[in-house]
């Protein structure tokens, strides 16, 4: 009985000093590594928008669409996913509203396997889709790499999923604001 | 056993890697670039040394009933300590070794070592061993880092070292080519020992 009692003391005291010493330690880092997570959106957003002014960031069904200004056109960025063949592919896509193009493509995240799959975070592939209009058909617009049909195919329909999420989305903000001009 | 050889154990005749086989899946997946290698056999030291610092102070308190159970809620710890700080301060190098920080918490090295030396010797001795093992699991690793990375991209610590002339082998950094590695460097290595023997034995 007394060890069954020492046994539970034991551990349950070793396991509250570990819960103490791990609170700390992610009171401490959990910022830091929000700080990161942030610089990353940020950095990636100045890469598919390019310059930008007055950015507002949106919640529409859960996602967070960046908007803004370049050179007094409207500009939007989301981010979407589809999968790929190690897992989820994150991709930015960045696109002028009212000309109802892409500017930029930009590969967040994968797990594709490397020297074959990482063919889509290279320029020479995510340049295809610049200046693609939006009623354009990127699966026959935009050539997948051979050996890596699979990854590149992800990064398309993550694409057309961006697309298609901005127009239901903000469609009707771009015609608002072309009557305003009238 | 003095401390020196304790240290040295490590290093050599209880090789993690190519002795005693311990540890196999860091060794196998993340050995693709020398860096990842190099930064996994640190953050297994930093682990191996806290958590037998904790367990061999704690030794004589723990009921052996509750040993298992106490040493992974300590090496847990110290895996979470290092997750979270090499997100903070390394991030980069934290997204290549992703999933297999956390996943150190389940290398049998690190339990292996708290069962079989912290938990029976002093601190001073433990910290020893955890030393000795650690050097010698970083060292193993950024070894078969290196040839993967050399062969498979033709680099090693991302400087150039073969140029254009090498037909750079893919595979090496692809899972088959861990295992391809790992063999050949294990044949090669138990083949020395071999000839060493009978040296000896022809000596005397």
């Amino acid at each position: 009985m007394k060890d069954n009692i020492k046994m539970v003391l034991v551990l349950t005291s070793i396991a509250l000093m570990s819960a103490l010493v791990l609170t700390g330690v992610y009171e401490f880092t959990a910022p830091i590594i929000e700080g990161h997570a942030q610089e990353a959106i940020a950095r990636s957003i100045s890469e598919v928008l390019g310059q930008i002014e007055d950015m507002e960031v949106l919640e529409i069904e859960g996602k967070e669409v960046y908007k803004a200004y370049r050179n007094g056109e409207l500009v939007a960025a989301v981010i979407t996913e589809a999968s790929g063949y190690g897992g989820a592919i994150q991709v930015m896509v960045g696109m002028n509203l009212e000309e109802e193009k892409i500017l930029h493509v930009n590969v967040l995240e994968h797990r594709e396997t490397p020297g074959i799959g990482t063919v889509i975070e290279e320029e020479n592939f995510t340049k295809r889709f610049a200046g693609l209009a939006f009623k354009d058909s990127y699966r026959q617009d935009v050539d997948i790499i051979s050996g890596a049909t699979v990854s590149t195919r992800a990064v398309i329909t993550a694409v057309e999923r961006a697309v298609e999420f901005i127009q239901k989305h903000l469609g009707d903000e771009i015609q608002l604001e072309n009557r305003g001009d009238l | 056993m003095s401390l020196l050889n304790i240290f040295k154990n490590g290093l050599w005749n209880e090789h993690p890697i190519f002795r005693l086989l311990l540890g196999m899946c860091p060794v196998l997946a993340v050995t693709t670039t020398a860096e990842n290698g190099l930064a996994m056999g640190l953050a297994t030291t930093f682990v191996l040394v806290s958590s037998e610092i904790v367990i061999s102070l704690l030794r004589n308190v723990i009921p052996a009933r509750v040993r298992i159970p106490s040493f992974i809620v300590v090496i847990a710890t110290f895996v979470t300590i290092v997750d979270y700080t090499m997100m903070a301060f390394a991030p980069a190098i934290a997204e290549s070794l992703s999933i297999f920080i956390p996943l150190i918490v389940v290398n049998c090295l690190i339990l292996g070592r708290n069962e079989a030396f912290a938990s029976r010797n002093t601190t001073l001795r433990s910290i020893m061993d955890a030393l000795g093992m650690g050097v010698g699991f970083t060292w193993g690793l950024v070894i078969l880092a290196a040839v993967r990375e050399l062969l498979g991209t033709g680099e090693v610590f991302g400087f150039t070292i073969l140029g254009e002339w090498f037909p750079t082998w893919n595979v090496m950094v692809l899972p088959p080519g861990a295992f391809i590695s790992l063999g050949v460097i294990l044949a090669l290595l138990n083949q020395l020992i071999i000839w060493r023997e009978q040296r000896i034995q022809g000596v005397k």
